[in-house]
């Protein structure tokens, strides 16, 4: 494991951030932490990042204490916080040169480092640009290329694709997949959960400092109750019929109506859905379809972040 | 090259505020005001020794490098804490700090690298206009030492002040407060000293209202940069036929002078200059001193402020996670691979 949180405590006065956070996050992986504002998502990266301490708990980075040797795991670690840290009068070249040289890059290797940088996050051609200049979405894969310049193994990006339109989010999406190519292990925070689905090897699910599940996304998917979403055709006549029906079911959450498709949430196996549409029919409900799906990411973070009664 | 100090000099040289506009500027007031200066010494030299005498020279050059020298602890005053205390506070506010902090920079390369550049920014200023302070020698009365003791001091008031600034930034929450404290403690030290001087003389006086015999120890002066510049550079109080020969530094001797114990002497009386205290060279007349010079005093004071505002500034820089490594290493060792925090498993 690259990351090992295990008991972690963190306060901040009597409001509690972290309340015991057990978490392991596998090398080479990309994982997804996720949970609500105020989870405590970036007060696990502060943490992991050296750059907060913690009350209580053991914390392990590359093998090493953040707390005993920062200055080991800053050497592994690349951080790319959830706002935008520039030097507005330096250009794009310029700025990556004084974070190599912070990072201690001898100056003869500094330039062939900026150069393939700036080709991985295609800023090649904004090379001499004001770093004011640059767009949102381009200030974003700079800060990136800010967290790779001395090579890290572990990336640590706090809300990436915060603010950034589709086209850059895929662009970072992309750039992330390639990272994880090239052996990093990424650990990525997001409210943006479809973002996530479709590049996190792992995921942690956060909620009220504690780490609710964490895994594989099959293993998630497996252990947050089997979860999955059906969307069912009715006539509209018949909605209210139907809904009433499928709320008297033990196994059936969050009924919607949406464009006149009903869509539930099924905690059941294959033989409770058949159970569902049995009842419809047998309530008099002509069913025209019945789809069932796989919980997406939203479906589970949904399950695993609902309050406890 | 600290990576901090190149990057601040990159920007500071770059930016519209500094060249070449404010040089400009700084070197046409400061050789306005020089050329003041020279009109005031004539007028004073021929009032007090007529023109063409050689003496009347020596005594404007003295007049003029006193000047100068108390015009540039001004500026040092009024410019140093402008120039630093933002530096720490600009990072935060940028949102750069933690940026810095993660990288392989220790907190001392941090807290020196911004030190330096904010220094050697006001260097180039000071630099600048070298050539207009140097103009005194021209005039003779004025030895290459007081020069050279004159830049030391004044580099030692721009690390204390810049090194205090810096702990301020470092502390701040905001710039502005950042540059309030900085200007707060630079005016207490410089200028406020002054007023803490006189409350001092006011509570020294006896019941008819005379310094006492013994001299006035004053702890206000102790922190003052004029005082400890007057005391460092050979600036000797020279009596004439019935007075003081006042130059700008001739208050700030008289001071000198009483802590010796003879407060009279401050009224300018050379009648009430205690006996003893006169030595002769060459047939003029000049006031002995016999104590430690002040400036040692100051000197020491500024070396552990320089220190203080270096250490804490480094110690709030440094991100917590080192502070908690060098609590458990003091209260109670842990293996690494466990660490203790606050005695809490």
């Amino acid at each position: 494991m690259i990351v090992e949180f295990a008991g972690v405590e963190k306060r901040y006065g009597d409001v509690v951030a972290l309340g015991g956070v057990d978490l392991s996050i596998p090398e080479g992986s990309i994982t997804g932490l996720i949970g609500p504002n105020g989870a405590g998502k970036t007060t696990s990266m502060l943490v992991m990042s050296t750059l907060l301490e913690r009350d209580a708990g053991r914390v392990t980075v590359v093998g090493v204490d953040p707390a005993t040797d920062p200055r080991a795991v800053r050497r592994q670690l690349g951080w790319m916080p959830d706002f935008f840290g520039f030097y507005d009068s330096l250009t794009t070249r310029e700025y990556l040169d004084f974070f190599a040289a912070a990072q201690k890059i001898p100056a003869a290797k500094r330039p062939a480092i900026i150069s393939d940088l700036l080709e991985l996050v295609d800023l090649t051609e904004k090379v001499d640009a004001d770093v004011n200049s640059l767009s949102r979405g381009m200030k974003q894969r700079l800060s990136l290329a800010r967290a790779l310049v001395h090579d890290p193994d572990l990336l640590i990006l706090d809300e990436p694709a915060s603010g950034l339109d589709p086209r850059a989010r895929v662009q970072l999406r992309e750039l992330i997949a390639e990272l994880s190519r090239l052996g990093k292990t990424v650990i990525i925070s997001s409210h943006i959960l479809s973002e996530l689905e479709g590049i996190c090897s792992h995921m942690a699910v956060i909620d009220d400092g504690v780490v609710k599940a964490q895994g594989s996304m099959d293993e998630i998917r497996a252990a947050a109750t089997g979860s999955r979403r059906v969307a069912a055709r009715v006539p509209d006549e018949r909605v209210d019929e139907a809904i009433s029906v499928l709320e008297s079911a033990h196994d059936v959450t969050d009924v919607v109506v949406e464009k006149g498709v009903l869509g539930f949430l099924l905690s059941g196996d294959d033989a409770s859905s058949a159970e569902q549409l049995a009842g419809l029919v047998a309530a008099g409900v002509p069913v025209y379809e019945w789809r069932v799906e796989a919980a997406g990411l939203e479906e589970l973070f949904m399950h695993l972040t609902r309050d406890e009664p | 090259m600290n990576p901090v100090l190149a990057r601040e000099t990159k920007e500071r040289f770059r930016g519209k505020r500094t060249m070449p506009w404010l040089l400009i500027v700084w070197i046409l007031a400061i050789g306005l005001i020089a050329y003041l200066l020279f009109v005031i010494a004539r007028q004073i030299a021929q009032s007090q020794f007529g023109l063409g005498q050689a003496l009347a020279s020596g005594f404007m050059g003295r007049f003029l490098f006193e000047s100068m020298t108390i015009l540039v602890v001004t500026a040092v005053v009024m410019v140093v804490p402008g120039l630093t205390a933002l530096s720490i506070i600009g990072e935060r506010e940028r949102q750069t700090f933690h940026l810095l902090q993660v990288t392989q920079m220790s907190p001392y390369q941090l807290v020196l690298g911004k030190l330096s550049s904010s220094i050697a920014y006001f260097g180039v200023l000071i630099v600048a206009v070298l050539p207009i302070v140097a103009l005194p020698m021209i005039f003779g009365g004025t030895m290459f030492s007081d020069v050279a003791v004159a830049l030391a001091f004044i580099a030692l008031l721009t690390m204390m002040l810049g090194s205090v600034s810096m702990w301020m930034s470092a502390r701040a929450k905001t710039s502005r407060s950042a540059v309030a404290m900085s200007y707060a403690i630079a005016f207490l030290i410089a200028f406020l000293s002054f007023a803490g001087l006189g409350a001092e003389y006011f509570l020294a006086l006896d019941d008819r209202g005379d310094l006492p015999d013994e001299g006035v120890e004053s702890v206000s002066a102790l922190f003052n940069p004029y005082f400890a510049l007057a005391s460092a550079v050979e600036a000797p109080l020279e009596i004439g036929q019935d007075r003081f020969f006042a130059s700008p530094y001739t208050p700030l001797e008289l001071h000198l002078f009483a802590r010796q114990g003879a407060g009279g002497a401050v009224d300018l009386g050379v009648g009430q200059v205690a006996p003893g205290t006169i030595r002769i060279e060459n047939g003029r007349q000049f006031v002995n001193y016999t104590r430690p010079p002040l400036w040692i005093y100051t000197t020491i004071i500024y070396l552990i402020l320089i220190g203080l505002g270096l250490w804490r500034a480094t110690v709030i820089v440094t991100a917590p996670s080192t502070r908690v490594r060098a609590r458990n290493g003091r209260n109670k060792p842990e293996p690494p691979t466990e660490v203790v925090v606050d005695g809490t498993a």
